[in-house]
């Protein structure tokens, strides 16, 4: 791989990682949410300061350019997480579903009560 | 026998009182529960002025979650039927005590009411009338039962689908996903015939722009209802 490249690559990845933990810090994101970013960060950042670990693995699995690896790896962690986050807007629909029809029933409850 | 209409409103300002009164006096020994899903218009105003029995939800749901709402009231207050009755003034409540009959008469667990056995009455749209076919067909081929009329709001059951709907009820286009999943569970399900009104006030929840989603997800839903 190209040394221009990977110094890119790093540098983006190096950043990336800074913003979620600063994220963290001011509370932005949740830890338990904002981990899966961090370890994206770090997995890539790895793949691209040793390259022949990527470049053994893409022989491997018969990427002709280890940037492929690269690329392909990025694109699916990022679709997982972005599945895993659609699963959990499902949830919180359904619990905020709940909650409402809860609350909606309880309010008719005590107005009936104090009806004349 | 205690008997519950759920009235879903949305934006109903020009039909709610219209509709309460056809119960009050068409159907008199129904209660009703007029469930408000956080009409932008005066719906709330109009129900509380008149001291009608409501329910208020504090942020829409769409239709799927406030009819559920009405079949968690129907189990909580204990009732033995609950029929959907749309509150846009488009069903007649003079049909309910023919519905109940067959219901109690027949043991059956769900009736409804179809606007295609006599094809009396309105009709809906062409486009919509295929879409109810289609529809037909889909549920004929999940289920191996004919309901003529799918999509059709007016719909009476017993405290079984009471208590099943109370917990799973789908979120929106509801009515063709519900109906499959309580035939797929063995529950007894006849249509008889109503005649049903065109809107007078207000617009209907499904615009020609949602109409692709509205059969794309409708699909799905009968399939996986299908296979449960
Ligand atoms: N709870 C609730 N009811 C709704 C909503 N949208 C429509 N409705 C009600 O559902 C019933 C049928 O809706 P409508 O739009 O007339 O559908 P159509 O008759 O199939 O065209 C009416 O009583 C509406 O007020 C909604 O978002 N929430
Ligand atoms: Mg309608």
């Amino acid at each position: 791989m190209d040394l221009r490249m990977r110094v890119f690559i790093g540098i983006i990845m190096a950043l990336a990682f800074l913003y979620v933990c600063t994220a963290i810090k001011r509370r932005v994101i949740d830890i338990r949410h904002a981990l899966v970013w961090l370890v994206v960060c770090i997995l890539l950042l790895i793949l691209d300061i040793f390259p022949a670990l990527l470049e053994g693995i893409s022989k491997l699995l018969g990427f002709a350019l280890p940037v492929n690896m690269l690329f392909f790896l990025g694109f699916l962690l990022a679709i997982v997480i972005i599945f895993g986050l659609s699963a959990k807007v499902s949830k919180l629909n359904e619990q905020v579903k709940q909650m409402t029809q809860d609350l909606a029933l309880l309010k008719n409850e005590l107005e009936e009560k104090t009806k004349p | 026998m205690k008997k519950l209409a759920i009235i879903p409103a949305y934006n109903e300002q020009g039909s709610i009182l219209k509709t309460v009164n056809d119960l009050k006096q068409n159907a008199p020994d129904f209660d009703y529960i007029i469930i408000n899903d956080c009409s932008t218009d005066d719906t709330q105003r109009i129900c509380e002025e008149n001291n009608l029995h409501v329910v208020n939800l504090p942020v829409n749901l769409g239709i799927g979650g406030g009819v559920q709402t009405g079949y968690q009231y129907a189990k909580t207050h204990d009732y033995d039927i609950a029929v959907q009755f749309d509150g846009d003034g488009q069903h007649n409540a003079k049909f309910l005590d023919a519905m109940v009959q067959k219901l109690v008469n027949e043991e059956l667990d769900m009736v409804i009411g179809s606007r295609y056995i006599e094809k009396k009455g309105f009709q809906s749209s062409g486009l919509r009338r295929l879409g109810i076919r289609y529809f037909s067909w889909l549920i004929r081929r999940v289920t191996g039962q004919t309901i003529t009329d799918p999509t059709s709001g007016m719909r009476i059951c017993n405290r079984d689908v009471i208590d099943i709907y109370a917990n799973d009820y789908p979120r929106d286009y509801p009515e063709p996903e519900s109906v499959t999943s309580i035939l797929k569970a063995g529950k007894k399900v006849r249509e008889m015939p109503v005649e049903m009104n065109e809107r007078s006030a207000g617009v209907s929840s499904i615009s020609p722009r949602k109409s692709i989603y509205y059969m794309v997800k409708v699909s799905l839903a009968v399939l996986m209802a299908g296979k449960r």
